[in-house]
């Protein structure tokens, strides 16, 4: 028997494949990175190249779960939609019933405990999708969170899921620094996404999540002047040396 | 008991509701907010049961804050106001809400404000003025007689406010404390807590 076939069944040596297969799908998708500042929170995508007849706002990877709680996703578009669409019912639900917005961790259960489920019921496969979660907790303190394909979550200060992982991952932990203001934040989630992407800051998403304020999506005019920032100093550094 | 008293002015809708609630004859609270926010430019007005109340107005809120968070766009009025009537129309059936509500909203896009009768039967009428409980016996006359559709703000206050007296001196049951909420392009505002006196009892006070 294939232990690696139809439903999430544990092959001899203790793994479940599919899951791992699962996150295998997560490894293709386009990267998603999140970073955790003093009081501020940034998530970057790196957009697909939209095709040239394609209307490229359609494409959206940012995506608001309530008011005050963001996410993003690595991996299989179409299972990340089912994914979103249980979290944002369940914010309402819990304010239905318990009157106070949802806690970041609490949807990042959520969302995980229904990761999980998928992997040891009948007849479904696991979600191919990595999400990150950001916004503040009821003492107001920024909290990222990340859910992969097995159900597992944990809290980050800065993390990265999607096909460059491991470089973006090298380069927050070199370059990551506690208590960052907005604008260093910003600069450092631009910076670790502008290394990997393929065709520059045209394809880059930035969303900024504040305290108490709307999401805001940064602009292209803005991105582009960071980024020119950044390439000048290489440039800088280069001549110098 | 409740009264609830709503129209439509020039680019704002202003409703009013009494601030009692009570069971029998106790009154529990005089400083009631019956009129309930849905969204930052709606308002559900709710009279009848204050248990059906509660949980059908938590129901609406919560289904257009859902909507609006899966679309990325607010719903308008008539919408919800659709929305509403059909949740009321499948309950009385089974296991009906005891509400009657006044349904009143300004849309940014058509940049008119818009009012809705909705009934614990499922019915619904976009109207100009209405008045729910008691208070409809009395305030319909006096708004049909005075409403227009080109009342400015000043002029709108003063016919509520001529509404409400009108409601503390016929109804034998006392309200005398309303509260007055306005929607207009900048959302809801609170207008006024009027506390209506009766002329009546002045004259007595004079005789003596």
């Amino acid at each position: 028997m294939s232990y690696d076939r139809a439903i999430t069944v544990f092959s001899p040596d203790g793994h479940l494949i599919q899951v791992e297969y699962a996150l295998e799908a997560v490894k293709k998708g386009t990267t998603a990175v999140g970073v955790k500042g003093k009081d501020v929170l940034v998530l970057g995508v790196e957009k697909k190249s939209t095709a040239k007849l394609q209307d490229p706002r359609t494409v959206r990877k940012i995506v608001q779960i309530d008011d005050h709680i963001c996410m993003t996703f690595a991996g299989l578009t179409a299972d990340s939609r089912i994914l979103i669409n249980k979290a944002r019912f369940e914010c309402q639900s819990y304010k239905y019933y318990y009157e106070d917005p949802i806690g970041v961790e609490y949807i990042t259960r959520y969302i995980a405990k229904t990761q999980q489920k998928y992997t040891q019921s009948v007849g479904v496969r696991p979600f191919g999708v990595s999400t990150l979660i950001v916004g503040y907790d009821s003492k107001g303190f920024p909290k990222l969170y990340q859910t992969d394909p097995s159900g597992n979550f944990s809290s980050w200060k800065a993390s990265c899921i999607g096909r460059s992982e491991k470089p973006v991952k090298e380069f927050l932990e070199k370059n990551y620094v506690d208590e960052m203001d907005e604008e260093q934040t910003v600069r450092l989630t631009i910076q670790s996404l502008v290394e990997v992407v393929e065709s520059g800051e045209k394809n880059i998403d930035i969303a900024i999540m504040r305290k108490n304020k709307p999401i805001e999506f940064l602009g292209r005019t803005r991105i582009a002047e960071i980024v020119k920032e950044f390439e000048e100093e290489k440039k800088r550094k280069e001549e110098e040396d | 008991m409740d009264s609830l008293v709503g129209f439509v002015g020039k680019n704002y809708v202003l409703m009013a509701g009494d601030t009692n609630a009570g069971r029998s004859i106790m009154r529990l609270k005089d400083d009631f907010d019956k009129l309930v926010p849905i969204d930052s430019h709606k308002i559900l007005a709710k009279s009848g049961e204050i248990g059906d109340g509660n949980q059908f107005c938590n129901l609406i809120i919560r289904n257009v804050s859902l909507y609006r968070i899966r679309n990325e766009t607010e719903l308008t009025t008539k919408s919800v106001a659709h929305y509403t009537r059909r949740q009321l129309a499948t309950a009385i059936r089974k296991n009906p809400y005891s509400v009657n509500l006044l349904l009143g909203g300004y849309d940014k896009k058509d940049q008119k404000g818009s009012l809705y009768y909705l009934d614990y039967l499922g019915s619904s009428k976009k109207i100009n003025y209405g008045a729910q409980g008691y208070a409809a016996l009395f305030v319909g006359s006096i708004l049909d007689r005075f409403w227009n559709e080109d009342l400015d703000f000043e002029d709108g206050l003063e016919l509520m406010k001529k509404c409400l007296k009108e409601v503390e001196k016929r109804l034998i049951i006392g309200t005398r404390c309303f509260l007055i909420k306005m929607i207009n392009s900048d959302g809801i505002s609170v207008v006024e807590k009027v506390m209506i006196n009766s002329e009546k009892k002045n004259e007595i006070e004079e005789e003596n």
